[in-house]
């Protein structure tokens, strides 16, 4: 074995990853080769250098911001779900009463026309729904 | 909830910071960007968890999130060109600082910041071996998992990264690493 090109072995040797029977036979190489020896000397010593860097400290406020992102995204769907159907139930009623009032409504032909002409004021259906939808979360929000 | 079970975030959080901060420090160059980055890995992790099926450590596998949250971030932020794989970005040279303050420690000695600022100027295919297995303790095996790169891969980027590094900040009698 080339034990001079072996770059794995020598690596593996510095981080004392080797075989005890590999190891053995690297250190006899090492023994009569002084260049292996001295990039092994190098690399053992940069390696120990690094050993004692330490890890850059983590600003403590970003972990607080993290836990609180993640607290909030994990609970988004939740809440997503909980606001879907709160506007669901919204619309429902809204739409419930509007064509309850229109069913109750007066009868005769006049009536009719009248009934007819107020049809354009369904457009602001959404608009009374959206208004309700609000005023409700805001309520929760409060309470909460 | 994952497939290995309910999950503690703020444990999580706790246990993993250190090593994610790490990971963002030696790989994206721009310190105003670390802490956006920062969240965005817990956020992915937020994400991916169910996906984790406890084949390696979970720490592994939170390393290799932010690896490649730091990637997608340098590629986002137009310092690479954009057709640029993991793999080339890895090989490639490490991004250019951006000028801060925050670079000064006066804490640590001068030898640590030589060999701090050395660790950064590598390549990021050899920065992030000689981080992951001289810093965190992650084994060969676990830096081939979080790089996707061979076994052998790791130890020649690990070798070459050490020699590089002795080059880089010297040694003999009056270099640093024997003072």
């Amino acid at each position: 074995m080339d034990f001079c090109a072996a770059e794995a072995l020598k690596l593996d040797y510095v981080n004392g990853r080797l075989s005890e029977k590999d190891g053995a036979l690297f250190e006899e190489h090492l023994a009569v080769c002084p260049a292996c020896r001295g990039e092994v000397l190098e690399l053992r010593e940069t390696a120990a250098a690094m050993a004692g860097l330490a890890r850059p400290p983590v600003p403590p406020a970003w972990t607080a911001a993290v836990k609180g992102r993640l607290e909030l995204k994990r609970h988004a769907p939740a809440r997503r779900r909980a606001s879907l159907f709160l506007y669901a139930a919204i619309s429902a009623g809204v739409t419930a009463a509007v064509v309850l009032l229109f069913w109750l409504g007066p009868r005769g032909t006049s009536d009719r026309i009248t009934w007819f002409l107020s049809l354009p004021s369904l457009l602001f259906v959404p608009s009374i729904i959206d208004n309700i939808y609000r005023l409700v979360r805001r309520g929760v929000r409060r309470t909460g | 909830m994952t497939k290995t079970g309910p999950v503690d975030w703020d444990r999580l959080v706790e246990d993993h910071q250190g090593l994610v901060y790490h990971l963002i420090h030696r790989t994206v160059r721009d310190r105003e960007a670390h802490e956006e980055i920062f969240q965005e890995v817990f956020l992915n992790v937020l994400e991916s968890l169910p996906r984790f099926e406890g084949r390696s450590k979970l720490s592994t596998w939170i390393a290799s999130v932010a690896v490649h949250t730091c990637y997608k971030f340098i590629r986002k932020a137009g310092h690479r060109k954009r057709a640029e794989s993991f793999g080339d970005w890895l090989e490639g040279e490490p991004e250019p600082a951006v000028p801060s303050d925050l670079e000064e420690n006066l804490e640590r000695s001068d030898a640590r910041r030589r060999l701090e600022r050395h660790l950064g100027d590598l390549a990021p295919k050899h920065a992030l071996p000689v981080a992951l297995f001289y810093l965190e303790g992650l084994s060969y095996r676990e830096i081939a998992e979080v790089l996707e790169v061979p076994l052998g891969t790791v130890k020649s980027h690990l070798f070459r990264g050490l020699k590089e590094l002795r080059k880089r900040v010297g040694g003999g009698k009056d270099g640093f690493l024997r003072g």
